[in-house]
């Protein structure tokens, strides 16, 4: 009510605006020639007091006065409008119309169309300070960050709110609210492994330097309460994936399974990545012996916890695709075919038998720029990210073809492999 | 209802009421001037001022919406957050679309207010017009925030955080240079109106170039302010040492800062001399329009820069709906009506106004430039999708050499008569200028090695325009004739538009200095350092010392600490910093800057490396505070010429005195 009071008071001031000086007595207004005399002879008189005054010279003051008399003399009087005073009363009638109708109308029409005259001002230090709203769970959370940003070594006030910014997808600030938990609390398996999990979410998935230094803490503190911290390990499994060591990554994930307590909750979870991963290493067999194709790069790294900005040769492969045909010496129909129904361990060996088969026949015969790109990636879809270094450091300085050349340097800077991240020019 | 009161609500209601008003003004008044009756006329001035009144009720009603954090208010919510320092929460109600459109309609109204206040000696009829042509631009404005930017809308349930401000604007800067852009845009509106009233009026009032001089001389003097304010900001803030870029957002402030100079040079031909009259207006319209269209580059979004905070293309429209309206409006009332306008006053082609005409022509030319490379850019992407940007070698093929003979003549005009003057007498008296000018040639050419005559003929022209404005002084106070006697006296005794348009003229000569030695004989170094490694700039030795975090009100920041030593002796430490603002999740460099009399040290911080190094960029920039300390002159010069409030007559010397050799003239 208060706030139409107040509208109210503001629309009859404006109306008031406009009547008032309506209401005021008319008085004659001078014709522009009569305004502009009035200018120069006004100008005249300041001359006059400036040359008593002595602030101008005379020869100076005689000339400004010529000049004005000039302009006096040649002002333009024909251009005069007779002031209309026969229309003046339905002149005021209409505008005070126009003010007392259509101010009020137009101002609180326009005003409905986007106002919320329902809604009170609400002021966050009031509304801090309020009742508390249980249903807004964001405002609770701003009165506990309140609280906090005054007594940030309130430890368990931000171990209450850590989780609560974890559900509601706030992951870098439930990281740093656990980073303050270990600050203030110190460190355990526990914290560690959510400060690790908070990380690895806020990073879209990826098992960061920092939160990987986080689970290796938390894998190391793991105590008889702990049962050996088997969610730290598993992200250590998947970093280690990440990084390309899958075969490093199943192996962890096994060692986790076989430690684990039969009844494990856990368990299910386990094995089910365990599976993929095994998936994806037969997946990345078959894909060696694809024909080079876009796709290539990233079938190894399909996981959903890899971003895409970590498999740089998505791009990088697709320029490389030019030939079609499987290289020489590299599977048949059949070979893969049979791959594909070996065990794991199996296809491993075949796979790296025919990468080794490859690399002792470019050893014999050095100037094969195609060999070269398959076995560079061969080794880096294998994760031996060393050797696919090397092969490229052999390839760049025994394959005459100048374009090889290029192609091979753009691989490695694309596979970023160690000390040739920068394409030489 | 419940007895709650929304100062919100009224705020909104408040800016409602000011278009219902402003509209009444556009109307009302033009319609008792065409009749001369005096009661319509009034009201002009009491709806200006009631008008004025809701606009900063309503701007006051946002600012404590953003003081309080209250979130409720969709704006407020977008653009702040309650753990800003209070200054940004004031500045940040700018800082954004809707706000600085709203700090534009307030300056508008505030124009129109001190017009409807102190235009107690204006002609009714043309006050009554000028404030109607006024409202219709705020009315405008308004229907703009009101459909399409609205500030006040609310948000239910309220959000408990806001999404804070772009950390690039959270900065001192803010609360400054919009404010001043805005009073320079704005503050050409009312010589707009004033020349749009003339032509509707069919007459030039004898206090019409009275009038809007001032009103022109104010605006371009916060103009030049704001520009010279954003400059620096950008220099200090965006980390690569640049004052200026040649960014259509720059060069959205500077079209109308150069029209406007060119309006006021015209004005003061006007004021004097009568003459110019159908040029003045022109200019005006000119003038105004380009900060409407400044104004549009900037709000609509057509450009991608961190000034284009606005993306919404209906607001786009909308301004190119009003730019289009004011623009071709007044065009078109200006070739309907300019005809029947009387010209003024004749002059001779060497004579002080033709000098003004001359300054006025190149000013032009090197509005028209900046003019198409700004929108060429743009039109060439609307027509085929092609996006080239046009940068500093377009302007320095076209712009530079425009402004060389306009530079050169700069402390002539002054040295010329009214009506007809002395081309060769002018040169004469301006003997020590020129010396000094050459001297600073030489001493340039020795103290840099002769490496190119392009920078030290720079350097040459700014001293000219210095020594020439000096020159000027002291050839009125008598001393370049010999006269020593009466010299100190005559010197004190010259009007203060003498010294005003000394001290703006050789304002701009320290500024050409300050461009020149910058832009010819700055150094930059850029290294990756280790701690305690170390890289020269200039004569500078900077060591990498060690980073330390740090955290901000609203941000964390990491503190990469350097010592700088000359000559093995340890001079100052600079901390250039890097900063994350977490709202945002966005990043920011701040640059440190070590002032050495008028050259500085400009050190800012670039990519982090995994071996623990950091890339370190250190310019050393000669004399580059000259450039807005310059600025800062010309704006001193601005102030001194409005304190100088006599009326202005520039009479031509009488014949018999004309052969004494210098010009009589009063008022000046």
């Amino acid at each position: 009510m208060l706030l139409w009071l107040a509208i109210a008071l503001f629309t009859a001031v404006a109306i008031l605006a406009v009547l008032l000086p309506l209401s005021a007595g008319a008085k004659d207004v001078a014709s522009g020639a009569e305004e502009d005399a009035a200018v120069y002879r006004r100008q005249l008189s300041e001359l006059e007091r400036d040359r008593k005054w002595g602030r101008i010279g005379e020869t100076e003051a005689e000339a400004a006065r010529a000049e004005i008399a000039r302009r006096l003399l040649a002002i333009d009087r024909e251009k005069t409008v007779e002031p209309d005073r026969k229309g003046d009363l339905w002149r005021r009638r209409a505008t005070a119309v126009l003010a007392l109708a259509g101010i009020p109308v137009f101002a609180v029409l326009l005003y409905m169309l986007q106002g919320s005259p329902g809604m009170p001002d609400q002021p966050l230090m009031a509304r801090l300070g309020g009742q508390p709203d249980t249903k807004n769970i964001s405002m609770l959370v701003a009165r506990v960050e309140d609280h906090l940003a005054r007594n940030p070594n309130d430890g368990k006030g931000w171990e209450v709110l850590a989780p609560v910014y974890m559900r509601l997808g706030r992951e870098a600030d439930a990281a740093r609210a656990y980073e303050s938990v270990i600050r203030i609390m110190g460190s355990n398996t526990a914290r560690q492994t959510a400060l690790g999990e908070a990380l690895v979410m806020a990073a879209g998935g990826v098992v960061t330097d920092r939160a990987r230094e986080a689970f290796q803490s938390a894998a190391r503190d793991a105590g008889e309460g702990d049962e050996g911290a088997p969610k730290a390990r598993f992200y250590l499994a998947l970093a280690a994936e990440q990084e390309g060591d899958t075969a490093g990554a199943t192996k962890q994930l096994r060692d986790l399974l076989e430690g684990a307590p039969a009844d494990a909750s856990w368990r299910p979870a386990i094995q089910e990545t365990l599976a993929r991963m095994e998936k994806a290493e037969s997946d990345t067999a078959s894909a060696l012996f694809q024909p080079a194709e876009p796709q290539l790069g990233p079938v190894a790294r399909n996981s959903p916890e890899t971003p895409p900005a970590n498999a740089p040769f998505a791009g990088g492969g697709a320029p490389l695709a030019g030939g079609g045909a499987p290289f020489a010496g590299g599977p048949s129909q059949d070979q893969m075919n049979a791959a594909a129904e070996m065990a794991p361990e199996d296809r491993m060996a075949m796979i790296e038998g025919m990468v080794e088969n490859l690399a002792s026949r470019l050893q014999d015969k050095p100037d094969d720029a195609e060999g070269w790109l398959k076995l560079v990636r061969s080794y880096a879809v294998l994760g031996r990210k060393q050797d696919a270094a090397d092969a490229a450091r052999t390839a760049l300085t025994s394959v005459s073809d100048k374009e090889g050349r290029r192609q091979i340097a753009q691989l490695a800077a694309d596979l970023r492999l160690p000390g040739l991240e920068e394409v030489p020019q | 209802m419940n007895g709650f009161f929304s100062l919100a609500e009224l705020g909104h209601y408040s800016l409602v009421l000011a278009l219902a008003l402003s509209l009444v003004q556009a109307t009302v008044p033009l319609w008792g001037a065409a009749k001369r009756d005096s009661r319509l006329i009034r009201v002009a001035t009491a709806t200006s001022l009631a008008g004025f009144f809701y606009i900063v009720f309503a701007f006051g009603a946002l600012v404590v919406a953003y003081v309080v954090s209250d979130f409720s208010v969709a704006n407020v919510w977008e653009n702040s957050h309650s753990a800003k320092p209070m200054l940004y929460k004031v500045t940040g109600v700018w800082g954004n679309h809707e706000g600085s459109m709203m700090l534009w309609v307030l300056i508008l109204s505030l124009f129109g207010a001190l017009v409807a206040i102190f235009g107690g000696n204006l002609p009714e009829t043309l006050k009554a017009r000028v404030l109607a042509v006024q409202a219709w631009i705020g009315s405008a404005f308004l229907l703009f925030i009101l459909l399409t930017s609205n500030p006040f809308i609310r948000l239910d349930p309220a959000p408990a955080e806001g999404q804070d401000l772009n950390p690039i604007l959270q900065d001192i800067g803010l609360a400054v240079h919009p404010p001043f852009l805005y009073l320079g845009y704005v503050g050409f509106s009312i010589a707009f109106s004033f020349a749009a009233a003339a032509l509707i009026e069919g007459r030039v009032d004898a206090a019409w170039a009275r009038w809007v001089r001032p009103w022109t001389l104010t605006a371009w003097l916060f103009l030049t302010l704001g520009i010279a304010m954003g400059s620096y900001w950008a220099y200090y803030e965006l980390g690569w040492g640049g004052w200026w870029f040649w960014d259509p957002v720059e060069n959205a402030s500077f079209m109308p800062w150069l029209a406007g100079t060119a309006l006021l040079h015209s004005a003061v031909v006007m004021e004097k001399r009568g003459a110019l009259k159908i040029w003045t207006i022109l200019l005006a319209i000119l003038t105004f329009s380009l900060s409407l269209l400044g104004t549009f580059l900037v709000r609509s979004g057509v450009l991608t820069s961190v000034h284009a905070f606005a993306t919404d293309p209906t607001r786009g429209v909308f301004i190119l709906g009003i730019l289009v309206l004011f623009i071709g409006g007044s065009l078109a009332l200006f070739a309907w009506r300019a005809p029947s306008l009387r010209q003024g006053g004749l002059f001779a082609p060497v004579s002080r106004e033709g000098a003004l005409l001359y300054n006025n022509l190149f000013l032009v030319a090197a509005t028209a430039t900046v003019f198409a490379g700004t929108l060429y850019p743009l039109a060439l992407e609307a027509v085929n999708g092609e996006k080239i940007s046009v940068g500093a070698p377009f302007y320095n093929l076209t712009f530079a050499p425009l402004m060389v003979p306009i530079l050169m003549a700069v402390p002539f005009g002054p040295m010329l008569a009214w009506k007809r003057g002395d081309l060769l007498g002018a040169a004469q008296r301006l003997a020590f200028a020129m010396v000094a000018a050459i001297v600073a040639v030489a001493v340039t050419l020795v103290l840099t090695g002769a490496e190119g005559a392009l920078a030290p003929f720079g350097i040459g022209l700014g001293v000219w325009l210095i020594a020439g404005a000096l020159n000027e002084l002291l050839d009125r106070s008598g001393i370049t004739r010999g006269n020593f006697k009466h010299a100190l006296p005559r010197f004190f005794g010259l009007p203060r538009a003498a010294f005003a348009t000394a001290i703006a003229h050789a304002g701009l000569g320290v500024t050409v200095i300050g461009i020149i030695a910058t832009t010819a004989y700055q150094t930059e170094t850029i290294r990756s350092l280790k701690p305690g490694e170390s890289l020269e700039a200039a004569a500078y030795t900077l060591t990498y010392q060690d980073v330390v975090p740090r955290t901000g009100p609203n941000y964390r920041e990491e503190v990469f600490r350097i010592v700088v030593t000359r000559d093995g002796k340890a001079v100052t430490a600079v901390a250039p910093t890097k900063r994350f603002y977490a709202a945002r999740q966005m990043a920011t460099t701040e640059s440190a800057i070590k002032t050495f009399w008028f050259s500085q040290l400009y050190v800012s911080i670039g990519d982090l490396h995994d071996d623990g190094s950091v890339t370190v960029r250190a310019y050393y920039k000669p004399l580059v505070t000259l450039i807005w300390l310059g600025t800062l002159v010309m704006a001193i010069g601005g102030v001194v010429s409005l304190s100088d409030r006599r009326f202005r007559i520039g009479a031509a010397k009488p014949a018999r005195s004309a052969r004494k050799g210098r010009a009589a003239e009063a008022g000046a």
